[in-house]
């Protein structure tokens, strides 16, 4: 292959809104898809990879979020560092709309980051788990398609279950 | 290959919301990470949502992903009182302040029903009626119930009295003594015992969604067999055990895969799974467990403390057996086993009558005329080791063993429940989809 380089490589990512990012090629390994499709075709470092599903806003976000937990990998383990890698990502997800929520989700997918996934997937199911089931149809922009009947008949078999929901905020 | 301004925007707002909603993959990461009370509301969102939610792939998925997530913990211990009818609901001991409503115990038709095993979401239950017993598993976060037809064996029933006669000896002066049936040969005896009882002892569970989706019944008989001493009065009885397996995975019963005999007196009936495998507490030094994979019977030790009041369960890995002095005091010992089952040892002597005294109220105090309807030891990751004490009138403790603190637990009022000498036993309740 060829010699070792001096200055880190990098990598160049196109997102499907044709904007170009340069990312270290260290971050581009932490997206399964890229690092899968490098091991296959060892000699396609040098191009462009097209990412049709990936707008550049999640793209953005997705190698601020890699690069924060590469350096926090990269300094020794404690409970401390633990304590900051939780409020990182919290901070991460605190401030987006569920509809930014949902795309990065998509995005962390179609990459396969998988740690990102898990942690987006946790968000979102805490942001829903105390909601009712309009405010849910409304997120996922779901129809209901049961009748009046049937939606009675599954309610009052689990109306233990319906205690304690928020009031939708939506 | 490039793409217009208009229609990137237009790709990327095919709503995200609906791309995910339509991945069943994406879907079911999220949904596995919500509690099982929530998915059973969300049953409600749409119908591929009921029948996802109601798949059996999802609920072990589900169940598993809060057992490795060790987030699966006990809301709240069922009593085992006696339930005279259905619908009804469950007496408890509440541990998670947050939860307020527990499911209703009304989805099936039969009297006098008593919990017997908890296990992972599933409970054993038995309703007794004038045609019998029945016995059934339940899940009552989903109503889902299915009814176990114990397999039949001839049942013998000859009273001592007779059978003393039939040996030629006066019931009311001959000598019983009960032998392990592999001794026989080391005593004198007349001719080979004779089958004289045969009884159904009980029913167990094993249920481990993290092993296996599939569980397994185990329907325990006893039988005993009488022998006389030709030249004394002795009258020598040896019990013997079976065991038939029914396994949910074949759908079918094993008859007398397991056969044993001890002379000691096994508590079949409150059998504690963990670990893989079955066990049983015992009065004595010894006692039995059944490796459920290979259906095989093992011994391990046992304190050999005889006590009234023994409270037999596992909790953080651990068998626990509490042992108590009495009603009316509060003192407990509580020995731990080893993990290899090597042996038990002490851990905790405690008395904690000062410490109960700080919930109950003083007028009341002097009315309790018995202190302890039920205790359990339950140990937490974070929490460490607690006991958890009920008392009369709905009142209940947890005390915790490492730092002493006292807390006040929401408890069922139990007091007119009262059977088998006062005492209940405590069935942990986790909240899951698991699938019978």
């Amino acid at each position: 292959m060829s010699m070792a380089a001096v200055e880190t490589k990098k990598i160049t990512l196109r997102t499907a809104d044709n904007h170009e990012f340069e990312v270290e090629e260290a971050i581009a390994m932490e997206f399964s898809t890229i690092k899968t499709f490098f091991d296959e075709n060892p000699d396609a470092s040098e191009d462009t990879i097209p990412l049709p599903n990936v707008t550049s806003k999640c793209l953005s976000a997705i190698i601020e979020y890699c690069k924060s937990h590469l350096a926090f990998r990269a300094r020794e383990t404690s409970s401390s560092i633990d304590e900051q890698v939780r409020t990182y990502d919290e901070e991460f997800v605190k401030a987006r709309d569920n509809e930014s929520l949902k795309e990065l989700i998509l995005a962390a997918n179609y990459l396969n980051i998988k740690a990102l996934l898990d942690m987006l997937n946790q968000a979102v199911a805490d942001r829903i788990k105390n909601k009712s089931v309009e405010y849910v149809r409304r997120f996922f922009g779901l129809e209901n398609d049961y009748t009046p009947e049937e939606e009675a008949a599954i309610r009052a078999e689990n109306e233990w279950a319906f205690e304690g929901v928020d009031p939708d905020d939506d | 290959m490039v793409t217009t301004r208009s229609s990137a925007r237009l790709r990327a707002n095919i709503t995200s919301a609906k791309k995910v909603a339509n991945s069943e993959d994406l879907l079911q990461e999220i949904l596995l990470r919500l509690p099982t009370k929530t998915l059973l509301r969300f049953k409600l969102v749409s119908k591929p949502w009921l029948s996802l939610i109601s798949s059996t792939h999802f609920s072990l998925a589900h169940t598993r992903f809060l057992q490795n997530n060790r987030s699966l913990k006990p809301h709240a211990f069922f009593l085992d009182v006696l339930y005279k009818k259905l619908p009804s609901k469950f007496k408890f001991l509440r541990l998670n302040p947050n939860i307020k409503r527990l499911p209703p115990f009304d989805f099936i038709d039969a009297p006098r029903i008593r919990i017997i095993q908890s296990c992972v979401g599933l409970l054993l239950c038995v309703s007794e009626s004038d045609y019998g017993l029945r016995y059934f598993i339940c899940n009552p976060a989903t109503k889902k119930f299915k009814v176990i037809s114990v397999y039949e064996h001839e049942v013998i029933y000859n009273s001592y009295e007779y059978v003393a006669n039939n040996l030629g000896l006066d019931p009311s002066e001959s000598a019983k003594l009960f032998m392990d049936y592999d001794q026989r040969a080391s005593v004198n005896l007349a001719f080979d015992p004779t089958i004289e009882v045969r009884r159904h002892a009980g029913v167990n569970l094993a249920f481990d969604p993290l092993i296996s989706p599939h569980y397994k019944i185990f329907s325990i008989w006893q039988q005993l067999l009488f022998g006389k001493d030709p030249e004394s009065t002795t009258c020598y009885i040896f019990p013997t055990y079976f065991i038939d397996i029914y396994s949910s995975e074949t759908n079918s019963w094993s008859a007398s895969k397991i056969n044993f005999n001890s002379k000691h007196n096994i508590n079949i009936d409150r059998a504690v799974f963990f670990n893989g495998a079955i066990h049983w507490d015992c009065a004595d030094t010894q006692s039995w467990y059944i490796d459920v994979n290979n259906e095989c019977l093992k011994t391990m030790p046992m304190p050999g403390v005889h006590s009234g009041f023994r409270y037999f369960r596992e909790s953080g890995g651990h068998l626990h057996l509490v042992v108590a002095k009495g009603f009316s005091q509060l003192k407990f010992k509580i020995f731990e086993m080893e993990t290899d089952y090597s042996n038990w040892y002490l851990k905790y002597n405690v008395h904690l009558e000062a410490e109960t005294f700080t919930v109950v109220p003083r007028r009341q105090q002097n009315r309790m005329r018995s202190y302890l309807l039920s205790c359990v030891v339950q140990s937490d990751e974070d929490e460490g080791d607690s006991i958890l004490v009920v008392l009369p009138n709905g009142f209940a403790i947890s005390y915790n063993l490492e730092d002493g603190i006292v807390k006040r637990l929401r408890c069922s009022n139990i007091d007119k429940d009262g059977h088998d000498g006062g005492r209940f036993h405590a069935f942990p309740y986790f909240e899951t989809l698991s699938c019978l």
